[in-house]
C-alpha cells in the first residue's frame, strides 16, 4: 500500500504540474530571450523531451534515489531539502506539541464545564484562534514582543546575525549547540523559536480545541462516567478516563495535523525568514522550478505516509480492539 | 402527573424553542449580512479615496480623519483598498465553495447510492486526502500563471472531498430510516426520494459545512496572495496588503497591516456564525 500510494502521487502531480501553462524558458530568461537560447534552455533541463519521456526518466533517477536537479542553482533537490528539512522540524515539532498540550486542555476545560462560563471562555478562545490567519498572528506577535516590548527577537530567522552556526550534526540548531556546549548559542537560538512556535501552537490549537470538546463532552455525558460517579471516583480520575476514552480519536487527528503542518509551515517560516523546506519550497514555485517542487511534493508526501502508518501502528497499541491487519490495509 | 397540569406545562416548554431560534437566526443573519454588505460597499459604495493610486508625499501616515486607516508604504488609503479587496477575495471564496458544492453534493449522493463505485471512490479519495493538498494548490495557482479561475478550481479540489464524504455518510445513514422505507414501500422511484425525502433532511448539515468551507476558502486565498500568488497587485487583495507592510510592521508602522487583517478576520467571525447558526437550527428543527 505504502509505494503504491506513494507512486500515484508522484505520478499524479507530475503530470498536473506539466499539464499546467506555466512558461518556463520565459520565466528564466526573460520576457525578451532569442528563440535560439530557449531552444538551448530547453535542451539543457530536458524541455524538449514530451511528458512520457521526461516522466520515465524521472522514475528512473528516482529509482536511483535522486530527485533530479533544481532548475536555477543546479543542486541537486534531494540535498536541498535535506540540509533543510531539520529546521523545519525544529519549528514544527514543538509547535504542534504545543498546539496539542493548548488545544486539548482548553478542549478538556470547555468539555468538563459544559455549557458554563469556562466553557463558552474556551469556546471564545478558540473561535478567535481559528479566525484569525496565520500570518497575521505571527506579525501581530512580531509587533507586540519584537518591536514594541524588545523581549524577543525579530523575523531574522534561526539566529542572530551576529551568531555563528554550531557544527553541523542532526542540522537543528538548539540541539547541536547544545551538543557543542555552547550554552549562549543554544539560548539565543530558542529565543529564535519562541515567536513561530508560539504562532503554530496557537493556530493549531483550534482544532484540536474543537475536536477534544466534542470527544470530551460525548465521553463526561457517558453512562460509564455517569456510573464511574455514582462509585464513587474522583473528578480527576473521571476525567482522565474520559481522555483515555478519547485517546485515539485525539491521536488520529494529530497526525492529521502533523501531516498538514509540514506543509502549512511555509508562511511562517516565510515571515520569520526560518531556511527551512517550506520557505524554500514556496521561493521554488515562485519561480517556477519544477524538479524543486515535484521534489518537495514527493518528500512530503513520503513523510505523511508514513506518519499515517505510524498511526496505525500506535493507535493499534493504544486500543486493543483496533487490530492491524496487513491484509487488509489497502 | 395529570393531563390537565401536563396540558399547562406544555406552552412554557414551548416558548423556549423559538426563542432560541431567534438567537440562531440571528447570528445566520448578522454573518451574511455582514458579507453582503462589505462585497455591496466594495462595489458600489463611493470610497473616500483611490484604492489604486499612490502617493509619495503620503508615506505610512497614521490613521487620521482623512485616511481613517491610514496610508500605506507606497502611499495608498489603507481603508479604501481594504473595502475594495472585498471586491476581489470574498467572490473568489464563495465561487470556490461554490464549486465544491456542485461538485461535492451530487457525487456524495451517487457514491451512497451504488455500494459497488462508493468503496472503490472513497478508497481513492483516502489516497487523495494523503496528498499535501496545501502545497499542491499553492503549485497549482503559482505554475499556471496566478490564472484567478485556478484559485477556484484549487478551493474546488480541496474542498470538494469534504462534500463528498459528509453527503455520503448522511445519505447512508439516512437511508435506512423508516420514513426512507415507507416511501420507498408507497413508490416512491430514486429521483423522488432524493429530492423530497433525502435532500431536505441533509440540507441543513450540508448548509452549515458550507459556511466553514467558506471560511477556510477565504483562510486559504488570503494565505496565497500573501506568499504573492494568486491575486496579483495592483488588484486588492487583504493577504497581499499585508505582505506589502510586513516589514513596515516590524519597525512599528501597524495600521497597514491592522485594515486588512481585521477584515479578514470579521469574515471568517462571520461565517463561523453562520455555520454555528444553521447548525443549531438543523439540531433542534422547528416544529
Amino acid at each position: 500500500m505504502l509505494p503504491v500510494s506513494l507512486l500515484a502521487i508522484i505520478t499524479a502531480s507530475f503530470f498536473l504540474f506539466a499539464a499546467l501553462p506555466g512558461d518556463i524558458p520565459h520565466a528564466m530568461l526573460g520576457q525578451i530571450a532569442t528563440p535560439e537560447a530557449i531552444a538551448r534552455l530547453k535542451e539543457r533541463l530536458g524541455l524538449d523531451q514530451s511528458v512520457f519521456e521526461r516522466f520515465y526518466h524521472y522514475i528512473g533517477d528516482l529509482s536511483h534515489g535522486s530527485l533530479g536537479e533544481s532548475y536555477y542553482t543546479g543542486h541537486s533537490v534531494l540535498g536541498e531539502i535535506g540540509s533543510r528539512l531539520p529546521s523545519t522540524l525544529e519549528l514544527v515539532i514543538p509547535g504542534l506539541v504545543l498546539a496539542f498540550v493548548l488545544g486539548v486542555g482548553l478542549g478538556a476545560v470547555g468539555g468538563y464545564y459544559d455549557r458554563r462560563a469556562p466553557d463558552k471562555a474556551t469556546r471564545g478562545m478558540l473561535t478567535v484562534a481559528q479566525s484569525v490567519p496565520d500570518f497575521l498572528l505571527a506579525l501581530i506577535l512580531i509587533l507586540v514582543f519584537f518591536s514594541t516590548l524588545h523581549w524577543l527577537p525579530g523575523p531574522e530567522g534561526q539566529l542572530s546575525f551576529a551568531d555563528t552556526p554550531p557544527p553541523h550534526v542532526t542540522g537543528m540548531y538548539v540541539v547541536d549547540a547544545l551538543l557543542a556546549g555552547d550554552f549562549s548559542l543554544a539560548a539565543s537560538a530558542a529565543r529564535h523559536l519562541v515567536l513561530p512556535v508560539i504562532t503554530l501552537g496557537i493556530v493549531y490549537s483550534a482544532a484540536f480545541g474543537r475536536t477534544t470538546r466534542a470527544l470530551m463532552g460525548g465521553a463526561l455525558n457517558s453512562e460509564f462516567t455517569r456510573f464511574g460517579r455514582a462509585c464513587g471516583l474522583s473528578e480527576r480520575r473521571l476525567i482522565w478516563n474520559a481522555v483515555v476514552a478519547a485517546r485515539t480519536s485525539l491521536l488520529t487527528y494529530a497526525a492529521v495535523l502533523a501531516a498538514g503542518i509540514i506543509g502549512a509551515d511555509a508562511i511562517i517560516e516565510i515571515i520569520f525568514a526560518w531556511n527551512g523546506v517550506g520557505q524554500w519550497a514556496v521561493q521554488a514555485m515562485l519561480r517556477q522550478d519544477l524538479p524543486a517542487v515535484e521534489g518537495y511534493v514527493v518528500i512530503v508526501s513520503a513523510i505523511t505516509v508514513v506518519i499515517y502508518l505510524l498511526l496505525d501502528l500506535v493507535s493499534s497499541l493504544l486500543d486493543p480492539r483496533i487490530r492491524f491487519d496487513v491484509s487488509h490495509d489497502s | 402527573m395529570s393531563v390537565t397540569t401536563l396540558k399547562e406545562s406544555l406552552p412554557r416548554a414551548r416558548s423556549l424553542v423559538p426563542r432560541d431560534h431567534l438567537g440562531s437566526r440571528a447570528k445566520v443573519a448578522l454573518g451574511i449580512g455582514f458579507v453582503g454588505v462589505l462585497i455591496l460597499a466594495a462595489l458600489f459604495f463611493p470610497l473616500p479615496h483611490s484604492p489604486t493610486a499612490t502617493n509619495p508625499e503620503a508615506l505610512l501616515e497614521s490613521p487620521s480623519r482623512d485616511h481613517w486607516f491610514g496610508t500605506n508604504s507606497v502611499g495608498t488609503d489603507v481603508f479604501s483598498r481594504t473595502i475594495k479587496a472585498a471586491e476581489t477575495d470574498l467572490p473568489l471564496a464563495l465561487a470556490g465553495t461554490l464549486a465544491a458544492l456542485i461538485i461535492g453534493v451530487p457525487l456524495g449522493i451517487w457514491l451512497a447510492s451504488s455500494p459497488r463505485w462508493g468503496e472503490r471512490w472513497m478508497r481513492f479519495l483516502d489516497a487523495f486526502q494523503a496528498l499535501p493538498l496545501l502545497i499542491l494548490i499553492l503549485a497549482l495557482v503559482a505554475l499556471s500563471n496566478n490564472q484567478l479561475w485556478m484559485i477556484i478550481v484549487a478551493v474546488a479540489i480541496y474542498a470538494g472531498p469534504v462534500y463528498i464524504r459528509l453527503v455520503r455518510s448522511q445519505v447512508l445513514s439516512l437511508r435506512e430510516a423508516r420514513f426512507i422505507e415507507a416511501a420507498r414501500a408507497s413508490g416512491a422511484g430514486p429521483y423522488r426520494l432524493m429530492r423530497y425525502h433525502l435532500l431536505p433532511n441533509v440540507r441543513g448539515v450540508i448548509l452549515a459545512q458550507t459556511s466553514l468551507v467558506a471560511a477556510g476558502a477565504l483562510l486559504g486565498i488570503t494565505a496565497l496572495s500573501f506568499l504573492g500568488i494568486g491575486v496579483q497587485p495592483p488588484t486588492a487583495s487583504w493577504g497581499s496588503m499585508i505582505a506589502l507592510d510586513s516589514s513596515a510592521l516590524v519597525e512599528g508602522h501597524w495600521w497597514p497591516v491592522i485594515g486588512p487583517g481585521i477584515a479578514i478576520f470579521l469574515c471568517i467571525v462571520a461565517f463561523n456564525l453562520v455555520a454555528d447558526g444553521l447548525r443549531e437550527i438543523g439540531e433542534d428543527p422547528p416544529r
